[in-house]
């Protein structure tokens, strides 16, 4: 099952726009129909999709794709403007959270306001919700498109679809006690500390327990799956084929969690990945103060991998890293 | 006469002084015990962590209120001329002794019904400055950026000025200034300031909590104040440091020169 599918999971999941913008598909072909003018951008979480939207801008545009990696700048896009339309992937490179970090996205935006011709842009909405809040990025573009989470259902048939053989669904075993997830929780009294395990209730379990059997633990499986991955279709995508055998339980779909709270200096590493996807290492060596063990940490945990020089988000722990840097309250 | 016959006289006996003993040990076990739940609960939950731990002083009056309740609801009926000697005891104890700690009682309950601050805010008080960490039947106690744990009579709240820098939320605004000479480049270093502040690991900014930098022209220098709020209000002197330290290496490798002013940080709501 896993070899047939393999052409297929290299190629991605095959969803349609409409799905993936939802009520803002509308918005997307007035850009595309060329009535509404001016710069458009595409946010999305990591992984979401944003690629599938940007194909289509390029499709229907006819124009110059750019997909920008760690360390580019502007002359990159300067270069490739040759009075075409162009769709630009990854703009969440154009800026670094460091004093002079923002020099590169103002001549971008600067670029922007003054080119004569029509610009789509791609943006991880955790970078655009930074740069919103900071550099008041959301003002200089007049259109914006978000990428919507997907529904259980649709999930369930885009997963799916991956797969030439389809796994064997199998209720939960009430005995099994899986109505509870356990979390682990740090209880500290002066010098002293202990790690307690604290059940909690879970949803789709306790309605699957309700439903007198009658639930498909197919549905239950997607259903848990959607609430994990927040309906991102590249996580869920993600957490699926690290879980899936030729029988799956609904109690199979889990997130890699951190063992405990990450202190400011690692959740402040992360939430910098998790807002650019990829990172230069050397570029974050003058951000994050002892940065190998930071990144020892994070790779430990299973939150980011390290190759080759750059720091790269796991598509699985995206639940798992947002939930974490979103307790801190880091921006 | 023993005190043992006084307290018969009053109706207290053997077996009423250890019911009193237990309610007492229960009531501090308990006001221990639900402290310090409260608290563990409000530091797995940011947002609320102020909220929450308002409930600890809460909590302790009802306990200590209950056991007071326990106690003197017995002793309470007593005939017209008990009464009336405990009355004038209370009342002579009240005018010689116990006139501070019965203001700091009423003080304690205007705390909790007005609040002018709570358990976890940053306040000051006439001269005192810091993070209240509890507000006891008496006393408030604030813990100074130097970790000294000051007490502050409740009753101090009548007289002084109560100045609350963040007024039960976990943001708070921290004020960070900078001084530049007179003929260095402001806007450039009003720029390193702003990008200092919103690039740092400790910031919150939204609609509700934006940052500002601000020029002041003084004689022979001039100021550059750059304010933004912290997520956590512990964090105020962390990001005033972070903000402060990054900023000046910009002006050293960019030849912005500072005047050999101080540097100081303050913090308003």
């Amino acid at each position: 099952m896993m070899d047939s599918a393999a052409g297929k999971r290299r190629q991605g999941p095959d969803v349609d726009v409409a799905t993936l913008l939802g009520g803002d598909y509308e918005a997307f072909e007035t850009v595309l129909s060329g009535e509404e003018s001016g710069p458009v951008a595409v946010v999305g979480g990591p992984f979401s999709g944003r690629e599938s939207v940007l194909d289509r801008a390029v499709r229907e545009l006819d124009a110059t794709r750019i997909s920008l990696d760690p360390g580019d700048g502007v002359d990159r896009i300067r270069a490739k403007i040759t009075g075409s339309p162009v769709v630009i992937e990854g703009c969440q490179h154009l800026y670094e959270r460091r004093i002079g970090g923002f020099e590169e996205l103002s001549a971008f935006l600067d670029d922007m306001a003054s080119v004569g011709v029509r610009v789509v842009t791609g943006w991880n909405r955790y970078a655009w919700a930074y740069l919103a809040a900071v550099q008041a990025l959301d003002r200089a573009f007049p259109v914006t498109v978000e990428i919507q989470p997907l529904s259980a259902e649709r999930l369930a048939e885009l997963v799916l679809n991956r797969y030439d053989e389809m796994p064997t669904f199998v209720a939960d075993d009430p005995e099994r006690g899986d109505l509870t997830v356990t979390t682990r929780h740090e209880l500290g009294w002066r010098d002293w500390s202990v790690s307690v395990p604290v059940p909690k209730l879970d949803p789709v379990a306790v309605r699957a327990l309700f439903s007198d059997g009658k639930t498909d633990p197919k549905d239950v499986t997607f259903g848990r799956l959607a609430a994990v991955s927040n309906g991102n279709l590249g996580v869920a995508t993600a957490i699926w084929e690290s879980r899936h055998r030729s029988e799956v339980r609904p109690s199979d779909v889990a997130v890699p969690a951190s063992d405990g709270d990450l202190d400011r200096e690692t959740a402040f590493c992360l939430r910098i990945v998790l807002a650019k996807e990829r990172v230069d290492r050397a570029r974050l060596t003058d951000i994050v103060d002892g940065l190998d063990r930071v990144l020892g940490r994070l790779s430990r945990d299973g939150l980011v991998t390290v190759e080759d020089g750059i720091v790269e988000l796991v598509p699985a722990a995206v639940p798992a890293a947002a939930a974490t840097t979103e307790r801190g309250r880091i921006l | 006469m023993t005190t043992l016959q006084v307290l018969g006289d009053l109706g207290i006996d053997q077996e009423m002084l250890v019911g009193i003993a237990v309610v007492l040990v229960a009531a501090s076990l308990a006001s221990r015990v639900v402290g310090y739940v409260l608290i563990a609960v409000a530091e797995r939950s940011p947002r609320q962590r102020i909220s929450i731990k308002m409930l600890v002083p809460i909590a302790r009056f009802l306990i200590y209120g209950t056991a007071a309740f326990l106690i003197l609801g017995p002793l309470l009926r007593l005939t017209a001329s008990q009464l009336l000697a405990v009355s004038g005891l209370l009342g002579a104890a009240l005018g010689f002794g116990l006139k501070d700690l019965f203001a700091g009682m009423i003080g304690g309950l205007v705390l909790i019904t007005e609040r002018p601050y709570q358990v976890g805010d940053k306040v000051t008080i006439d001269d005192d400055y810091g993070e209240v960490i509890d507000i006891g039947l008496r006393a408030t106690t604030l813990l100074t950026p130097d970790d000294s744990a000051v007490r502050i009579p409740n009753a101090t709240l009548f007289t002084a000025n109560v100045s609350n820098a963040n007024d039960g939320r976990p943001e708070m605004m921290v004020v960070v200034e900078l001084a530049v000479t007179a003929g260095a480049d402001v806007g450039r270093a009003s720029t390193i300031v702003e990008e200092a502040m919103v690039t740092s690991k400790y910031v919150y900014v939204d609609d509700d909590h934006p940052f500002a930098v601000l020029v002041e022209d003084e004689s022979y220098y001039r100021t550059i104040r750059g304010k933004a709020y912290v997520a956590d209000l512990r964090d105020e002197f962390a990001f005033a440091s972070d903000v402060t330290e990054r900023s000046m290496a910009a002006f050293a490798s960019e030849g912005i020169d500072m005047p050999e002013a101080p540097v100081h940080v303050s913090e308003q709501h």
